[in-house]
């Protein structure tokens, strides 16, 4: 099963719920199904249920919020991930505070997906990795689904328990294949879900880990692939962890590199006050004896060239680098 | 409840005496905060909302919300308390004058973001076929925000059931209309093939008339918009009004009060207005006799 396929299997769980579940977005309808796919078939088997828009973001997302507050369950599709400053009025003033200003209004249920990530060459407003704009905003949770998650079941779950949420989907992965542990295990790891979080750890199955990498999203293949050939290569054990949830810090990396003394978060977007600082920012509060290293896109903006913009986003190479460095 | 011109008059003077006290309370010290008083403005609160099947229709206020909210649920006490903070308020002080839920009751403080919100709320009603409507009052000055037009232009598509009130006070705050809005207000709602009607009636009972008749009209055929031509005789906040005094003398000698007054017999309005005088202070004081509210209402 494809990443794609996992979540469009979500939604149409979501929608086939007795609960009034509405799709809106642009250009969702069947034939074209939306810009990514992602909707295709829905609109056709659930006529009444996926709305396509006119280019409103903020539009969009406020009278998704409307919907909400009188009862409905709404996914909405922002395009890219990049468009979400359109709608940041309504995320950060309405959508986010209405369950602590308003009595008897619990979480709405309303989850925001959104693709983001760069390596299309779309170019500076079509590849940015804006989560960290999003999270630590109180009342908002962002989830970013990897290939070692089960994107379906994680979009099923915030809008059920976690929302309202920011989703945030790996452009680049749409196509690719989830992994499973039997996957991975030809490679020497052993995956398993974290009980308290929606992380996904992956560890050695004979050998201690000499450092922790911490991921999401896209980033978290190109991690395990370094973290591999460094196990070949120079015997260097990693536990990665592959975290689910974007706001608040991941206890899984948190507990891993409290063992390991040795914390490499890599993230798609900058990392000046990025998604690795809220897990580095508490592990400093435990006192945890960690060295701490960072690796994100490499400038203010990813340009359209494919060489150009290679030279900026995190690579395996780079990874690996980074991982030998908080050895020496 | 029966809606005529003495019960319309009751409730302007309870609206205007409430918010009154409000600014005497601000100046005194007795609150803090901030707050925007609808003084001069009331009588589209007590028509518009007078339309409503209060059972079911869904109402999006703004700041300058306090009129419409004693309209609408006509729990001054609740008001009182959620503006100083104490026990019996809507919820415990914590939305405070411009962010409220009460039932089917909803305001925000940004300008233009409730109105995004009604729309949406206009078609999950809709979509329950159970005959609600929803309003959505706006201000002169809320237009100057991008999203209203976004959210007429999906009203208009999505032929939600919606009535956007717009209450045309001639002031965005310190600025007037003039400067801050190209056009006509009625031309927006055309543009989005939205019927709009105008008016500058003062008397709630006209106005009630006006809106039931729209509130039929919507529910069976979309979205429309009733603009009302008013004046707002108080200050956009506590006391900030650089208005130019002969222009507020002229305002103040055709406030609404007056006018609804002057259709009443003289010793039945004296005994509204002692009536309502009364009522809210003891409102009033019995808010600052109450406890202040717990953190139980905010911890999550």
């Amino acid at each position: 099963m494809t990443y794609l396929e996992s979540i469009r299997g979500g939604l149409q769980q979501l929608l086939g719920d007795a609960r009034d579940t509405l799709i809106v977005g642009e250009d969702l309808l069947d034939p074209y199904g939306g810009a990514f796919k992602v909707t295709r078939g829905l609109s056709t088997q659930f006529p009444d249920r996926v709305i396509s828009t006119p280019i409103s973001e903020a539009g969009i997302v406020g009278a998704a919020v409307g919907a909400a507050l009188r009862g409905a369950r709404v996914v909405v599709e922002i395009m890219f991930a990049d468009f979400l400053g359109l709608a940041f009025d309504q995320i950060f003033n309405h959508l986010s505070k209405y369950q602590y200003m308003y009595s008897d209004v619990d979480r709405l249920q309303l989850v925001i997906r959104t693709p983001a990530g760069g390596g299309r060459g779309y170019g500076p407003t079509h590849s940015q990795s804006p989560e960290k704009y999003f999270a630590g905003m109180p009342g908002m949770r962002v989830f970013a689904p990897s290939l070692y998650h089960d994107p379906g079941a994680m979009l099923v779950e915030a809008m059920e328990r976690y929302g309202p949420a920011i989703f945030i989907e790996a452009k680049l992965l749409y196509g690719r294949e989830l992994i499973t542990p039997g996957g991975v295990a030809e490679r020497g790891w052993r995956m398993r879900k974290a009980e308290r979080s929606t992380d996904v750890v992956l560890s050695n199955a004979d050998v201690s880990p000499q450092l922790t990498v911490a991921t999401y999203g896209a980033m978290a293949s190109l991690a395990e692939e370094a973290a591999f050939a460094l196990l070949v290569e120079e015997e260097l054990s990693t536990d990665l962890i592959v975290v689910g949830e974007l706001s608040g810090a991941s206890p899984d990396a948190m507990d891993s590199a409290a063992r390991t003394g040795r914390l490499l978060f890599v993230e798609e977007g900058t990392t000046p006050n990025g998604i690795a600082s809220e897990t580095a920012a508490q592990l400093l509060e435990a006192a945890a004896h960690v060295r701490l290293g960072r690796i994100g896109t490499d400038g203010p903006i990813i340009p359209s060239a494919k060489h150009l913009e290679e030279r900026l986003i995190p690579t395996v190479d780079k990874i690996k680098r980074a991982m030998r460095a908080l050895l020496q | 409840m029966t809606f005529d011109l003495p019960s319309s008059y009751e409730l302007m003077c309870v609206i205007r005496t409430f918010e009154e006290t409000l600014l005497g309370s601000f100046a005194s010290g007795l609150l803090n905060g901030t707050t925007h008083t609808c003084i001069g403005q009331e009588h589209i609160a007590a028509g518009v909302i007078g339309a409503l099947d209060l059972e079911r229709d869904v109402v999006f206020s703004n700041h300058r919300c306090h009129g419409h909210f004693i309209a609408y649920s006509r729990d001054v006490d609740a008001l009182a308390r959620e503006l100083m903070g104490r026990e019996g308020a809507i919820f415990g002080g914590i939305g405070g004058s411009q962010h409220i839920r009460y039932r089917n009751f909803y305001t925000n403080g940004v300008q233009g973001g409730i109105v995004a919100n009604a729309t949406g709320a206009a078609l999950a009603e809709k979509r329950k076929r159970n005959g609600a409507l929803t309003v959505a009052f706006l201000g002169d000055g809320t237009f100057g925000e991008g999203l209203v037009y976004e959210s007429l232009n999906l009203a208009a598509l999505w032929l939600c059931p919606i009535l956007f009130v717009v209450e045309n006070n001639r002031y965005a705050q310190s600025t007037p209309t003039e400067t801050t809005t190209a056009g006509s207000l009625e031309a927006r709602f055309a543009a989005f093939g939205i019927p709009a009607m105008r008016t500058g009636s003062q008397t709630p009972t006209d106005l009630r008339a006006l809106a039931s008749d729209l509130r039929a009209r919507v529910l069976s055929g979309g979205p429309h918009a009733l603009i009302v031509d008013t004046y707002r005789l108080g200050p956009h906040s506590k006391s900030d009004d650089t208005r130019p005094t002969q222009e507020l003398n002229d305002a103040w000698s055709a406030d609404p009060l007056k006018t609804v007054r002057a259709l009443l017999p003289e010793p039945q309005a004296a005994a509204i207005e002692s009536a309502a005088k009364r009522r809210v202070a003891e409102a009033f004081e019995r808010a600052a006799r109450a406890e202040p509210s717990g953190l139980e209402a905010f911890a999550n």
